[in-house]
This record gives structure tokens, C-alpha cells and sequence, in this order.
């Protein structure tokens, strides 16, 4: 029984093309992620610097025994560092077997968007890089970019050693 | 790989392991019961599991491998040294036409003809060794089963009913080899079978069970013995076993199944007044197979005791388990702390008392791992034999401390450098056995492999009564390559040392069977990766001695916390020498170049925030830990020194991976992270970079 309904949710998830994202501010603008990448949120935390990488990656930190990076989403999308407030979090993003903890000025809500509400990104006109972002929709009067993860946590950008 | 297929490699592999075993054991010391019996018992079970995944080729050819060893172990064949050295080449091509269906390919035209071959050597020898069959032996035979028949009837006589699940034949097991069980274990009077539960023809479905059997069997079997015939199907199947002169027992059993009381009746097998049943052996059915029972029921059981005593787990799940008591007692040291703060002196000795628990559980997580070096030092034994056959040389290869635990991870990777060593100790080491007489010694030489714990490591010895090391030979070479200047004074131990030279190979003595790839500088960087470290000693004619030294486990390192910038660090605590001050004197006459005189000798100084890109402070206090690499000392400037640390191991994570010089990470008991330096890189690194 529990599984026939299981499976008619799933169904009706698939029908309204409906997918949850985590939404937070950075600098003032608001951001979405696919909430299936998003493992938990934790108060940011005090973290260990690992040299000679990429500035964006702050180091790593410890969330309940594992080893997991840090990133600044602000200067990853070269804006700036971000400033840490009361509200900075850590977003755990579980992301191709990856733990990784983007650090983010302040959580705001977890919602459903229809796909057809979806924008394209512009070309250009954005304030991070075009290739950051997949898709554009608009939430309570404002504009929310949905980050693209595969290209934001590209790994083999990241990992690059800088000197 | 699925699953189950992977395990069916990993069985048979143990059952192959366990038959070179048995075999180098005959080769040795010559066949007896036992070790026979072993290798019977390997190749019948890869015979049975290859049977139950369908892997028609090896069950053909293990059937007549088993065939053989079958005659031999009723002495109807002599276990000749051809015959043994015929069976070796039977377990290779086992184990290789295993491998060919794990993966799936098939056998090729190569393994193919290699088959035929086989199984016609093994058939020539079968039909010429029943020519040799002794009259002697037979006779021995007929007596023993005439014996048995012969026991006292009535009290051992048992009537055994069987009625099956509807699907039993899910459980995996066949009919046919319960009812081998009890030709094994006696002989089968009467046997009823009991088809009432068969449906219309139409309405059978072949996967199902509808028969049931009632038996009466005579062995001088316990109940427990017959019962223990259906252990692996116990809940499949309903039995009554009883003795045959026990009435109650029938009325029990009459009453479980309506109208067998007639059937057994009309078939003369049971009467209320009992008459005595002649034993034929008419009714004896057709699935009797004709094995020396004795023999076979004790092997069995031998099995089944090995089965008991171990389990096999997902080594991830012990990783896992590993892992999280690590932080358990990462934890407890935060609690630790708290306590040692607020003076609760009964709560302190509770929180003490807890870590002790604690760290003994780790321990014991941490001894899951660990395996005896046994089983890999035993197969080390076939490549000594192997090479020394080839050679033309006699070589007697003793094992000492295989019991010697280890982690299995180590293991694995210290078995090829291992390879390479026997077989440079075999090759180079050992003389012939001309040159051995020559020089006053036992024709025979000997290679020890020997290991031992030893302060918290274990070492692992090879040692050899041969030649030695030439120092002469090796000295010349080394400066013919340009590994050292001409006319240099080398002390012994760095002669000999010159052997782990990358690029160093005595050319001269080049065979087939060392100087193949691996070099003594590969197993060199195999066993440093593995934080170990090896060392050689040689007596020029005498013997000469390679000492390896490993530590337990790559979970958890032994460090030294330093701080340097914002950063912990870990240095593995065997690599370092000393610590010292670097005092304002030094640091003057370091004048921005990057090395001290210590003690007469230039000591290269890294200084790690300048290295990772750190921004440095004037004026802190600087200190230099000293490192030992590659006989070399260099020093490390960090800022602090906090003290010696038993780390877990963690990796960083893939972003990490091109940071060079560093191996992991470890979390403190504050929960900070500290990371851990792979010295060997770090200065590989540098020396690149420079």
C-alpha cells in the first residue's frame, strides 16, 4: 500500500514538473539551488586553511567527522569575500559524491517552482558568470538565479594549484 | 562483477590458496591422508559452487581432477612427484579458466588446448593407475563395506521421513545430494517415495517440490548426524527421524500424515507387530555414489568447523566502523577536556573509565583488519620453488611468525615487493649448489622469511646464507652509472644501500626471473608510501639480510603537531630526527639563504609558510623539525610545536588532490582539522620546483 502511494506522489511531482530549491541571499541577491544536492545547513564554523589553491576555497572544516571543503560562493563568482555575519551559513552540498560546504550570507526558503516558470539565462547582463547560472525565475517580486552546480564546483577548475 | 559472482571468485580463490598449500606441503613432505584429503576437498567445492553458477568448463574439468584425486586418496594411484607436478599445473589452469568465466570471457583457443591436454594426461594416468590397482587394497575395501553391512541391524537401523517446502528448491540445494549425504554416511535400505502431494499434470509447476520420501537407513550415524545432513535446509524441509524400533515414534508420525500408516503397510515396511526387513540390495537407489564413507564423513565435518570459525565481512563496513569509533573517541577527548576544567572529580573518573572502554573497543575494531601474514607468505613459498627449480638450485625456504598480524591494506601491497625480493634472494643471493660446496657450505641454501612485531611495527625479514652483496661489484657499478663520484669512500652500509638506487641494476646478472620491471628502488618507494621503511644488511659470502619495517595500520598515523601560519600540521613521527630552535644566531647566518649548518653539515631548510604561501610575521619564534628522507636530512620551519598525536587518517577530498605534500587530513580533539604532510612529496616537490 505505503509504496502505491509513494509512487502516485512521484507521479504527480512528475506531472506539475515541480522541483524544490533552497533559496539564500548573497550580497542582496537571492540564489537557488536544486534542493537534491542540498545535504543539510549548518552555522558557519571555524574551518582549517589548506594553501595554494584556488582563493575561493577557504579551506576545510569538520561536519560531524567528515572532512569537507569550504567554498566562498561570493568569491567564486568573483564578487567579492564574503563579510561574516551572525547569519552566514554552510550550505552542505552533496554534489557528484563530493561534500562541499558553500559558504552563503543568509538562508531564505525552500520552495517548488513549476519548470515552466523557468527562464533562460541572458547571455550576458548577469552579475556572476553567465555559465554559473541555469536558469532564471522570479519569487515574490524578485529575480532568483539557479546556480549550475556542475559549473560552479567544476573540479577540475577548483583543483588546480595556484602558486 | 556482481555480487554473488564476486564472492564465488573470492571462495574458490581461498579453496585454490588452500590447494598449493596442500600441494607445496606434498611436495615437501610427501603425501599423506590429510593433505590429500585437502586438495580433494578444494577442488570438490569449486567443482560444487562453479556447479550452482553454471559455469559448465570448470565443473568438467574440476570433475576430473577430482576423479584422480580421488584414486589417489584410495591409494589406487601412487602420488608420484609427476603426478604432483601434473596436479600444480591442473590447480594454474583452475584457477585460470575460473578467472576466463568470472569475467565473463570464455574460454580461449590457448586455455582451450591446454584443457585437452590436461584432461588427457589426467586420463591416461587414471586408466593406467586402475591397471596398477593392487589386489591388496581391494580387498581391503570389500572387507570394510562388508563390516558395515554386517553391524548390528536392529539398532541402527533409522526410518527417516522427509517432506519438503513447496520451494525448496530455492534454498539452492538438489534432492540428489541430500541423498549423497546418506550414501556417504550409510546405506539406504527402503525408500518410499511419497507422492501423494502431486498435483495434476497439468497443474505442476517444475519449480516446486511435491515428493516426499520415507526411508529406513542403516548407518551407526547419531540422529544429530542425520539431522545435520539437511542444516542448510532445515526450515525447507519436515523430518522425523527415529529408530526404527521405536513404536511411539511411528504413531507420531502416522498421525502427521493421514494415510501413511497404509502406505507403508501395503509396501511392507511397517507392521504393529514389527517383523525383521532382510537387507537387498535391490532397493538401494540408483543416487548411491561409491565413496569410502569413514573418509568423508569426517572431512565433511572438518568443513564445517572451518565454516563456523569465520565470517565474511565488506571490508567497507569495517572502514566505516573504523572511522566513526575514531571519532567516538575524538569526542570523548572533547568531554575530556570540558571535565578537566570543572574539577568534578567523580565525573572525571567516570569520563576516564569510558575512555579506557573506548580505546579498547577501537583496538579491537582496529584487529578486524588485521590478518596473519600466513596465507601471503605461503604463496611466496611457490615463486622460492619455482625460481629454484629453474635455477638448477636447491633452496630451502622457511617461514617464521607467519601468525604475525598485519592490516590487510598493507598486505596487499607489500606482496609484490616481497615477490621481488625472494626472487632477488634466489636469483642473486643463493648460490648453485657447486659454488656452494666450494665454499664449505650445505648444498642446500636457505632463505628466511621471518616476521615479528616489534615497538608498535612490524618487521619483516628476508635473509639468505648466500653470496652476499658484492661491495666491489656494486660500488663499481654504481660509479659506472654515475650514481656516485670515482674514487669515492663509501662506508658498508652505504654500499649496500646503493642498491635501492633508482637506475641501478647489476645488468651483467640479468635473467628472466629477477631484474623483470620492478627495480629495488620501486619496492623502496612502495614500502615508504606505505610510511615504512626498509634497510639491508650483508655479510660479502655469508648472507646478507633485507629489513622491512611497516607500521600496523594506514588508518591511524603516529605524528608530531606543529603549527605554521593559520595551518595544524601533521609529520608522520618516524620520519623525524630531532626539533630544534632556530635561534636569531642562526637565522642570521642563514642570511636568506635557505639552509643552517648544524653540527658541521649543511641541513636544507623548507620553511613551510613560505612553501604554502602563507603570510609570514617577523619575530615569531621559529623552530625546525629535522626529517629523514632518502638518508638525507632536511629541516621543516614551522612556528610551534605542540607535541607527538595519534592520528586517523581522513582524506581531503578531490579538490585537494593536486595540493602537493600533503596526504590527509585528521581531526583534533577540538574538532579543528589538521593536516598531514606527505614528506616524501613535499620535498619531491620542492626538489622539482628548484
Amino acid at each position: 500500500m505505503n509504496d502505491k502511494i509513494e509512487l502516485l506522489e512521484e507521479d504527480e511531482l512528475i506531472l506539475n514538473h515541480e522541483n524544490q530549491y533552497f533559496l539564500f541571499y548573497a550580497h542582496a541577491d537571492l540564489y537557488g539551488i536544486d534542493a537534491s544536492f542540498v545535504k543539510e545547513i549548518v552555522e558557519h564554523q571555524s574551518f582549517t586553511k589548506v594553501p595554494n589553491l584556488n582563493r575561493s576555497i577557504l579551506g576545510v572544516t569538520n561536519i560531524r567527522g567528515d572532512i569537507v571543503s569550504v567554498i566562498d560562493f561570493l568569491d567564486r563568482c568573483n564578487i567579492c569575500k564574503t563579510i561574516l555575519t551572525k547569519k552566514s551559513s554552510f550550505v552542505i552540498l552533496n554534489h557528484n559524491g563530493q561534500k562541499i560546504a558553500l559558504l552563503i550570507d543568509e538562508i531564505y526558503e525552500v520552495d517548488g517552482f513549476d519548470d515552466a516558470r523557468l527562464l533562460d539565462a541572458p547571455k550576458f547582463g548577469t552579475k556572476i558568470k553567465a555559465q554559473y547560472i541555469s536558469k532564471l525565475v522570479e519569487y515574490r517580486g524578485q529575480n532568483v538565479s539557479i546556480l549550475n552546480l556542475d559549473a560552479l564546483l567544476n573540479l577540475e577548475e577548483l583543483s588546480k594549484e595556484v602558486r | 562483477m556482481d555480487e554473488d559472482l564476486a564472492l564465488f571468485y573470492e571462495d574458490s580463490s581461498d579453496q585454490l590458496q588452500n590447494m598449493e598449500n596442500a600441494l607445496l606441503d606434498i611436495i615437501k613432505v610427501g603425501a599423506n591422508a590429510n593433505s590429500v584429503g585437502e586438495l580433494f576437498r578444494a577442488m570438490h567445492t569449486i567443482k560444487g559452487i562453479a556447479g550452482m553458477f553454471g559455469f559448465d568448463d570448470i565443473v568438467r574439468f574440476t570433475h576430473k581432477a577430482e576423479n584422480l584425486l580421488d584414486n589417489i586418496r584410495q591409494e589406487k594411484i601412487v602420488f608420484s612427484s609427476e603426478l604432483q607436478e601434473l596436479f600444480l599445473l591442473v590447480k594454474d589452469h583452475t584457477s585460470k579458466i575460473i578467472e576466463l568465466c568470472v569475467n565473463e570471457d570464455g574460454l580461449d583457443a590457448q586455455s582451450l588446448k591446454e584443457q585437452t591436454t590436461l584432461i588427457e594426461k589426467i586420463d591416461s594416468v587414471l586408466a593406467n593407475g586402475d591397471l596398477a590397482q593392487t589386489s591388496a587394497t581391494l580387498g581391503q575395501n570389500v572387507t570394510l563395506d562388508f563390516s558395515e553391512l554386517s553391524s548390528n541391524q536392529d539398532n541402527d537401523v533409522w526410518h527417516v521421513s522427509i517432506r519438503f517446502a513447496e520451494d525448496f528448491f530455492t534454498s539452492g540445494m538438489d534432492i540428489l545430494s541430500i541423498f549423497n549425504y546418506f550414501n556417504k554416511m550409510g546405506k539406504i535400505l527402503f525408500n518410499a517415495p511419497i507422492i501423494s502431494g502431486m498435483p495434476k499434470i497439468q497443474e505442476i509447476n517444475p519449480l516446486k517440490t511435491y515428493i516426499g520420501f520415507e526411508l529406513e537407513f542403516q548407518s551407526n550415524a547419531t540422529k544429530e548426524d542425520i539431522e545435520e545432513i539437511f542444516e542448510f535446509v532445515e526450515d525447507d524441509v519436515t523430518l522425523f527421524i527415529f529408530k526404527r524400533s521405536d513404536k511411539e515414534a511411528y504413531h507420531e508420525l502416522f498421525s502427521a500424515y493421514e494415510g501413511l500408516q497404509n502406505i507403508l503397510q501395503d509396501l511392507g515396511q511397517y507392521e504393529e507387530e514389527k517383523k525383521t526387513i532382510v537387507p537387498s540390495e535391490d532397493v538401494k537407489t540408483e543416487m548411491e555414489v561409491p565413496f569410502q564413507n569413514e573418509n568423508l564423513e569426517s572431512d565433511l565435518k572438518v568443513e564445517k568447523k572451518e565454516l563456523a570459525k569465520s565470517l565474511r565481512v565488506d571490508s567497507n563496513k569495517i572502514d566505516l566502523l573504523i572511522n566513526q569509533m575514531s571519532e567516538v573517541v575524538i569526542a570523548n577527548a572533547k568531554i575530556e577536556a570540558l571535565v578537566s576544567k570543572s574539577e568534578d572529580s567523580p565525573l572525571a573518573e567516570s569520563v576516564e573509565e569510558l575512555k579506557l572502554l573506548l580505546e579498547n573497543v577501537r583496538d579491537n575494531i582496529m584487529s578486524i583488519r588485521m590478518v596473519p601474514l600466513k596465507d601471503s607468505f605461503i604463496k611466496l613459498r611457490r615463486i622460492v620453488n619455482d625460481t629454484a627449480k629453474k635455477l638448477g638450485k636447491k633452496i630451502n625456504f622457511v617461514i617464521e611468525g607467519g601468525e604475525t598480524e598485519l592490516d590487510k591494506t598493507v598486505i596487499e601491497k607489500i606482496s609484490d615487493p616481497l615477490v621481488h625480493m625472494l626472487r632477488n634472494s634466489a636469483d642473486h643471493g643463493v648460490e648453485t649448489p657447486e659454488v656452494r660446496k666450494s665454499r664449505g657450505k650445505n648444498e642446500e641454501g636457505v632463505i628466511t622469511l621471518r616476521a615479528f612485531a616489534d615497538a608498535g611495527m612490524i618487521v619483516i625479514e628476508i635473509e639468505d646464507d648466500g653470496g652476499g652483496i658484492n661491495k666491489k661489484v656494486v660500488l663499481q657499478k654504481a660509479i659506472e652509472k654515475g650514481i656516485v663520484p670515482a674514487g669515492c669512500v663509501l662506508t658498508d652500509k652505504e654500499i649496500n644501500h646503493l642498491i635501492f638506487e633508482a637506475g641501478f641494476s647489476t645488468a651483467s646478472e640479468i635473467s628472466d626471473i629477477s631484474g623483470r620491471g620492478v627495480g629495488m628502488d620501486v619496492v623502496k618507494s612502495n614500502i615508504e608510501s606505505l610510511r615504512g621503511s626498509i634497510e639491508v644488511h650483508s655479510v660479502e659470502l655469508e648472507s646478507s639480510k633485507i629489513t622491512i619495517r611497516l607500521p600496523l595500520t594506514l588508518a591511524i598515523i603516529d605524528g608530531f603537531l606543529v603549527q605554521s601560519g593559520d595551518t595544524k600540521y601533521i609529520i608522520p613521527l618516524e620520519l623525524i630526527r630531532e626539533c630544534i630552535e632556530l635561534t636569531p644566531a642562526m637565522r642570521k647566518s642563514m642570511n636568506d639563504n635557505s639552509y643552517v649548518t648544524l653540527r658541521g653539515e649543511a641541513l636544507p631548510i623548507l620553511d613551510i609558510r613560505k612553501h604554502f604561501s602563507e603570510k609570514s610575521y617577523p619575530n615569531l619564534r621559529e623552530n625546525v623539525v629535522i626529517v629523514e628522507f632518502a638518508n638525507e636530512l632536511i629541516g621543516l620551519k614551522v612556528d610551534e610545536l605542540y607535541g607527538e598525536i595519534q592520528a586517523v587518517i581522513k582524506p581531503l577530498g578531490d579538490i585537494f588532490s593536486n595540493v602537493k605534500g600533503l596526504s590527509g587530513g585528521s581531526i583534533l580533539g577540538s574538532g579543528e582539522i589538521a593536516l598531514i604532510f606527505d614528506i616524501v612529496n613535499l620535498i619531491n616537490s620542492k626538489i622539482e620546483r628548484s
